[in-house]
């Protein structure tokens, strides 16, 4: 069935170690997103999941292995490759020193969004994240969860085919929260693949189609939801989890 | 007690950890051992001049009427006293104020239990100490000179000294601590009034370098004419002396190492310093935990801009990104703007003056080799600011690897930001030469060109160098004002080129000119500056674009 569907994502063969470190951090990781899917990546502390995230993004660089997103090479094009990314990093960095708003719009120029499109955009989004008036604050004046906002509204200035999220929900408040689930399954439903990853294991239940459990730098356990069921009966994600990392 | 010695314990363990522990830290041995040579060789001019001058000022006559040797000791300790004491409490005021704004370990310590009077102790300590430091650094040497050149020493003089040391910084400390408080308030008020604070960084900008200019033309106008002599006239020894003993608190201090009511000054001093110790600390201690708030809180949470957008293509964006993230940080504005403004001026006084100084030593002219010594110097020491032109970016220079740039985009943006200042400086500075009459069109055109290429080489090189070993804020809301190894390297490399291209033209139109023709040296000296300035551009653009993208893209941050 996957073989139909658009393949956004594909990462193969990815082994990363930092600096002059011996032991990779991540090795051998092999992961496949499409189109119209919400994919979950779990995994302990430490146990690879933002390096991988982060080598998708070219945050970081990796010693093996191939990432393509949209076919778009991350090493060989790596600009039309970023054109159809949009991605939430862990410690929403931004420029301080810019309003919310304009920060919006660097986004924007850097992804070449008309004027008239990203104003509908941003009014869209924040009748949604509920920003109001602080959207014209510098973003230095911010508070984690207005940061948080503003990182996931920059994301999507551009409507990418790839919406990248590490740690999506720290920080928000609960309306907050059931507001971007939504979003981010609505996202889904137009097309486009939602790429998370999460400590919070019920929303991964909840929402994904697809789970990647990583431990050790390694995927220990790739399946649909639907396979989840089917192979744990009357089982929570939480146990699954629990019991492949333990192994 | 207790929770004080805590937090020096946690500095000197931070200190090692940062100087000797860390481990993958290059060390910035260069750095290290350039700013001590700087050091030790300003440490050596002040004591040999200071030594020169006391020499001829403490000379008994005057006018031919001989006059007390002590008096002019006494005015001449009465205004070093002075003189440490402004530096102090300015710099002090300036210490405090980062230590409640910039300070990297504030936001855990206020949510830890130790009181807002703790923790500015801790910090007032520290500040009393380096200026302990400074003040015997400067006044050791200082006492010692005047010992010898007046013969007025012996034990109290130096228990006085010692005292001093103890004493004048206590009272520095404390005026400081005061002043600190109404410096935060307006800098507080003008946070997010930017185009405001950059009218008054202009304004002073302008006036220091327009006092600076009287002085410097004043003191031209005085080594020209020979009226140097007027500064020892009698009545001007009278006026100074006037001054000198209505100084205070600085004559105190005099008073003390001079014997002249020597112990009544030392407890004046003392009571003084304690009174101001007193006064500070229930003034500050009442407000410091306010302020810090207040900073955590985010001193810009005021600005609000509803600015119509206009699309932009991907170099405009990171250009008005680039423009934004300067105007509206204070260091960063004074830099930038500081660059822009006080080039011409500092290159217009200082080739003027060295020009009339040439005349009198050398039987040629070399007004164009000057202006080029003196062009290329500033020029390229200027460019410090773009020492941190990666490392300001902070985390989100990380974050631009994910977004749709290329790294010659990114690099090229911050290029042409820095690029801008230096054509309108150095643009200007060669007007400034022209108008002047110090410079013909053709020669002003040249220095114009040749200074250009020196300063973009210098950008090149200081962004390539940053982003090689960037030095990034810790914290989000911090600006990058350490002083790192990529800033020694630079104003060292900026030092040998401007000398070598300096002196080097100054020699040739010197030599040639005397042996030949002036014309003939001024070809030969212009010929010896373009491949100079070409073969350092070319350095500077190989070492920018050598691994530019491997540096962008194949490195954790």
């Amino acid at each position: 069935m996957n073989n139909e569907r658009e393949k956004i994502v594909e990462i193969k063969g990815l082994c990363k170690r930092y600096g002059k470190a011996s032991e990779y951090t991540i090795e051998n990781i092999n992961i496949e997103c499409y189109a119209g899917e919400i994919v979950g990546i779990m995994g302990k502390n430490g146990a690879g999941k933002s390096t991988t995230i982060k080598c998708l993004t070219g945050y970081f660089p990796f010693n093996e292995g191939e990432i393509t997103i949209c076919g778009h090479n991350i090493k060989t094009d790596a600009v039309n490759a970023k054109m159809n990314l949009g991605y939430v990093p862990d410690t929403r960095p931004m420029f301080d020193k810019m309003t919310g708003y304009e920060y919006i719009n660097f986004i924007a120029d850097l992804h070449d969004v008309d004027v008239a499109v990203r104003q509908e955009r941003i009014d869209e989004m924040e009748s949604k994240f509920k920003l109001g008036d602080s959207i014209y604050n510098m973003i230095s004046s911010y508070s984690h969860g207005m940061r948080q906002k503003i990182c996931l509204m920059a994301s999507l200035i551009h409507r990418p085919k790839l919406w990248l999220l590490d740690e999506p929900l720290t920080g928000l408040d609960a309306t907050t929260i059931e507001a971007l689930l939504k979003y981010m399954v609505d996202y889904k439903n137009q097309g486009n693949t939602v790429f998370f990853c999460s400590h919070n294991l019920d929303v991964l239940d909840r929402i994904c189609d697809r789970v990647y459990i990583i431990g050790k730098g390694r995927v220990k356990t790739s399946l649909t939801m639907e396979e989840f069921r089917l192979k744990y009966p009357n089982q929570k994600l939480a146990q699954v989890f629990m019991s492949e990392i333990e192994d | 007690m207790n929770k004080l010695l805590i937090l020096f314990k946690k500095d000197i363990k931070e200190y090692v950890s940062n100087n000797f522990k860390e481990q993958g830290k290059k060390k910035d041995i260069m750095g290290f051992v350039s700013s001590l040579v700087l050091i030790a060789f300003i440490y050596g001019v002040f004591i040999y001049v200071f030594k020169a001058f006391g020499e001829m000022y403490l000379s008994n006559v005057y006018d031919n009427v001989s006059v007390d040797t002590v008096n002019r000791l006494g005015e001449l300790l009465t205004f070093v006293f002075g003189i440490i004491l402004v530096v102090n409490v300015v710099n002090g005021a300036r210490k405090i104020f980062s230590s409640i704004s910039d300070s990297k370990d504030i936001n855990v310590l206020i949510c830890q239990p130790i009181s807002s009077g703790v923790i500015f102790i801790h910090r007032f300590i520290k500040i009393y100490l380096s200026q302990v430091l400074t003040t015997l650094f400067i006044l050791l040497p200082i006492s010692i000179v005047l010992s010898v050149l007046s013969g007025v020493g012996g034990a109290v003089y130096y228990i006085m000294m010692l005292l001093s040391v103890i004493l004048l910084p206590a009272m520095s400390s404390a005026i400081a601590s005061l002043i600190a408080l109404p410096y935060v308030l307006f800098m507080q008020f003008i946070e997010a009034k930017f185009i405001i604070r950059l009218i008054g960084y202009v304004i002073i900008i302008g006036l220091g370098f327009w006092v600076y200019g009287l002085f410097l033309n004043a003191l031209n106008q005085i080594l020209q004419s020979g009226q140097i002599s007027n500064f020892f006239e009698m009545s001007t020894i009278y006026k100074i002396n006037s001054v000198a003993t209505k100084l205070y608190p600085a004559r105190l201090f005099t008073n003390m190492m001079l014997g002249s009511f020597g112990w009544q000054s030392l407890l004046i001093a003392l009571f003084g310093s304690i009174a101001c110790l007193v006064g500070s600390f229930f003034l500050i201690r009442k407000i410091y935990n306010t302020f810090i708030q207040k900073r955590l809180e985010g001193f810009s949470s005021t600005y609000k801009r509803k600015g119509k957008i206009k699309k932009l293509n991907v170099l405009q964006a990171l250009l008005l990104k680039e423009f934004k993230t300067v105007l509206r940080t204070p260091n960063y504005a004074f830099q930038y703007f500081a660059t822009t403004l006080s080039l011409p001026f500092m290159v217009y006084i200082c080739t003027q003056l060295l020009i009339s100084m040439a005349k009198g030593l050398f039987a040629t002219e070399c007004n164009y080799a000057i202006a080029v010594f003196v062009v290329t110097m500033f020029g390229l020491l200027t460019n410090t600011f773009c020492a941190t032109n990666v490392s300001r970016d902070g985390r989100m220079y990380a974050m631009l690897k994910t977004l749709p740039v290329k790294v010659e985009e990114v690099i090229g943006s911050k290029l042409i930001f820095s690029g801008v200042v230096s054509v309108i400086s150095v643009m200007a500075s060669s007007f400034s030469l022209l108008i002047g009459n110090l410079l013909t069109f053709g020669e002003a055109v040249f220095v114009f060109a040749n200074g250009l290429l020196f300063s973009f080489a210098g950008i090149a090189y200081a962004t390539k160098k940053d982003m090689v070993t960037p030095c990034f804020p810790s914290t989000e809301n911090d600006e990058v004002t350490d002083s790192n190894s990529n800033l020694s390297t630079l104003i060292l490399i900026g030092l040998i080129v401007s000398a070598i291209s300096g002196v080097g033209s100054i020699l040739i139109s010197v030599v040639l000119g005397l042996k030949y023709s002036t014309r003939i040296a001024m070809l030969v000296s212009m010929l010896f500056e373009s491949v100079l300035t070409v073969a350092v551009f070319v350095f500077a653009v190989i070492y920018l674009f050598k691994g530019l993208r491997k540096v962008y893209y194949e490195r954790d941050i």
